[in-house]
């Protein structure tokens, strides 16, 4: 048995591990059932009909008071009887699977709305559903879902992918590696210093298994999540649009460029995550140690990143900027909207793991040299 | 070939625990580490193997560096040292692959009657058949030093007899280094005994 083997059964073979590897999967069947409650109420179809009963009822109930109004409130009438036409053709487009008419007159209802003296993020919301109604009629996709609680399987794997996935893969992986990482050492000693194999060569062995590992895991992830999706609510094509911020331009772009970008970043992310877990485990032994240093250092950045004002200014060079990945790949980050991208995620990433490693390096001959050997 | 300790001085923060010990163990023989708890004998393993900080002017095998020969030597300080969630097999094959040994280790496990237990998880073993794995641990690596810390801890008697009969059969050809709580047990097969006092190793005429 290699060390490489012994390493991932130990992993294998513990409960708790088995335990946090398989909360990702059973978080993937509760927010696809949140989803599929939730969006229900986010679709054109309810929202159409819920303005078309609203301005209906506005317009008779000011016609039947129409004598007790005041001028001004009586003016409002037919803007009521307009919004509530325009969304029962809206509901009829549905009804007869008209969906070039339904995007072309829930763009007419948007441009009603977008009156002056709305709240800008009223006006935004109006014109970025305009784009996707454009984007909807070109690519002659019918039936949209909710953009906010998706539940097709690439709609919903992605989503999983932007708000669930990265904090609860991180937080996986630091529970994992540190666990596997930390059974080398007994009272802060290193017992694997003892087998006749470098420490470098060991590191090179537990940062293989814990990137690759973590790598696959993450993949398998997404195909159960495509796959539980798909057999409970079914496919979407990969034209299917995404929200992206092009620069300071609002844009749809098909959910396929989102996702290979998504999955590079993702898997450098692992490798940084993976390196950065064993330095601190090589410097502080102590599990509990490792695990609250790795939670703050980690989790605790990657959150304050988005919160302080200071740390936005230098968000893109620290590395855990970078593992909200969708985030970052479609520039919707919060608070770092133009202040990151993919190409500085890669290179952000990629250096910073290789100084981990070298610190990993360095701590490796120190230690090796302690014994005077 | 020799593993050499020249100058050896261990001491921890406010406490001094060996001082300046220089010796050379042949490539056989038994060699009993003889001193009261607390006195140094595990920070002498330890220190030899390089798991703690210490002073010294070269450990070697061969005049070579530790480190360069980890192979030659095996030790594995104490059972509490298992991975619980792992078997007695999983460490079997794995010190025989990475010690690249020629032992076969059903000789072993058959020698230490561990038929009934050792594809089970050390988690459900008991205190001698963790002792009686860590003793197999050493038969399986074939090193040419072995270095073995209260190894008869835990055994019942007549294990610790086929045990001891054990090394005096591969100390004709092995270094064994070893310390013990049962040292009359041990005495009449030890070579040389080494003996700590007042931070010193004093080398007993046997």
């Amino acid at each position: 048995m290699t060390y490489s083997q012994f390493t991932i059964k130990s992993i294998l073979k513990s409960k708790m591990n088995i335990f946090f590897l398989i909360i990702l999967p059973i978080f993937t069947v509760i927010f696809l059932f949140v989803n599929l409650s939730a969006q229900k109420q986010d679709t054109i179809q309810y929202n159409a009909q819920q303005s078309y009963s609203f301005n209906q009822s506005e317009a008779q109930h000011i016609i039947k008071n129409k004598k007790h109004l005041k001028k001004g409130e009586v003016e409002v009438i037919p803007e009521y009887v307009m919004l509530a036409k325009e969304n029962k053709a809206i509901l009829n487009g549905i009804h007869k699977n008209n969906w070039n008419q339904v995007y072309s007159k829930q763009k007419e209802v948007n441009n009603h709305l977008n009156a002056e003296g709305n709240p800008a993020s009223f006006t935004h919301e109006l014109k970025r559903n305009n784009l996707l109604m454009d984007y909807l009629k070109s690519n002659h996709i019918k039936s949209p879902e909710s953009e906010s609680y998706p539940t097709h399987n690439l709609t919903f794997n992605l989503w999983m992918d932007n708000f669930i996935i990265p904090i609860v893969l991180l937080l996986v992986m630091i529970f994992i590696l540190s666990n596997t990482y930390c059974k080398s050492y007994s009272d802060k000693i290193n017992k694997d210093q003892l087998m006749p194999m470098s420490l470098n060569q060991q590191a090179f062995h537990k940062l293989t298994i814990g990137t690759l590992g973590f790598s696959i895991y993450y993949f398998m992830i997404n195909v159960w999540n495509l796959i539980i999706s798909s057999i409970m609510v079914g496919g979407i094509g990969f034209n299917y649009p995404y929200y992206i911020h092009n620069g300071k331009q609002m844009q749809y772009i098909s959910l396929i460029n989102i996702y290979w970008k998504a999955f590079i970043l993702q898997i450098f992310s692992i490798l940084f995550i993976t390196s950065f877990i064993y330095l601190v485990t090589i410097i502080f032994k102590k599990r509990i140690t490792v695990i609250f240093i790795n939670i703050i250092a980690l989790i605790g950045l990657s959150f304050c990143v988005h919160i302080f004002d200071f740390l936005q200014g230098i968000a893109k060079l620290i590395p855990s900027t970078y593992f909200d990945t969708v985030g970052i790949v479609s520039n919707n980050s919060m608070n770092l909207i133009n202040k990151t991208s993919f190409s500085s995620g890669l290179m952000v990433l990629i250096i910073s793991s290789a100084i981990v490693m070298l610190l990993i390096a360095l701590i490796n001959k120190l230690n090796t040299k302690e014994g005077r050997f | 070939m020799a593993l050499e300790v020249k100058n050896l001085s261990i001491s921890f923060p406010h406490l001094r625990v060996i001082n300046n010990f220089t010796y050379q163990f042949n490539q056989n023989g038994l060699y009993l580490f003889v001193a009261t708890n607390g006195s140094g004998k595990t920070s002498i393993f330890r220190s030899i193997l390089g798991l703690i900080h210490s002073k010294n002017n070269g450990i070697t095998i061969d005049d070579k560096p530790m480190a360069q020969m980890r192979r030659s030597v095996f030790y594995y300080e104490s059972s509490n040292w298992f991975d619980i969630n792992m078997s007695g097999m999983d460490y079997l094959k794995l010190i025989k692959t990475q010690w690249k040994s020629n032992v076969k280790i059903n000789a072993v496990i058959h020698f230490w009657k561990m038929e009934n237990y050792v594809n089970k998880s050390i988690r459900k073993y008991s205190l001698g058949m963790k002792q009686k794995l860590l003793i197999a641990l050493y038969l399986i690596s074939d090193a040419d030093y072995l270095i073995m810390d209260e190894i008869n801890n835990g055994l019942d008697e007549d294990s610790r007899k086929k045990l001891l009969k054990k090394l005096n059969e591969l100390s004709q050809h092995k270094c064994i280094i070893i310390s013990s709580h049962y040292k009359d047990e041990v005495y009449p097969y030890a070579d040389k005994i080494l003996t700590i006092k007042d931070h010193e190793v004093i080398n007993d005429n046997h």
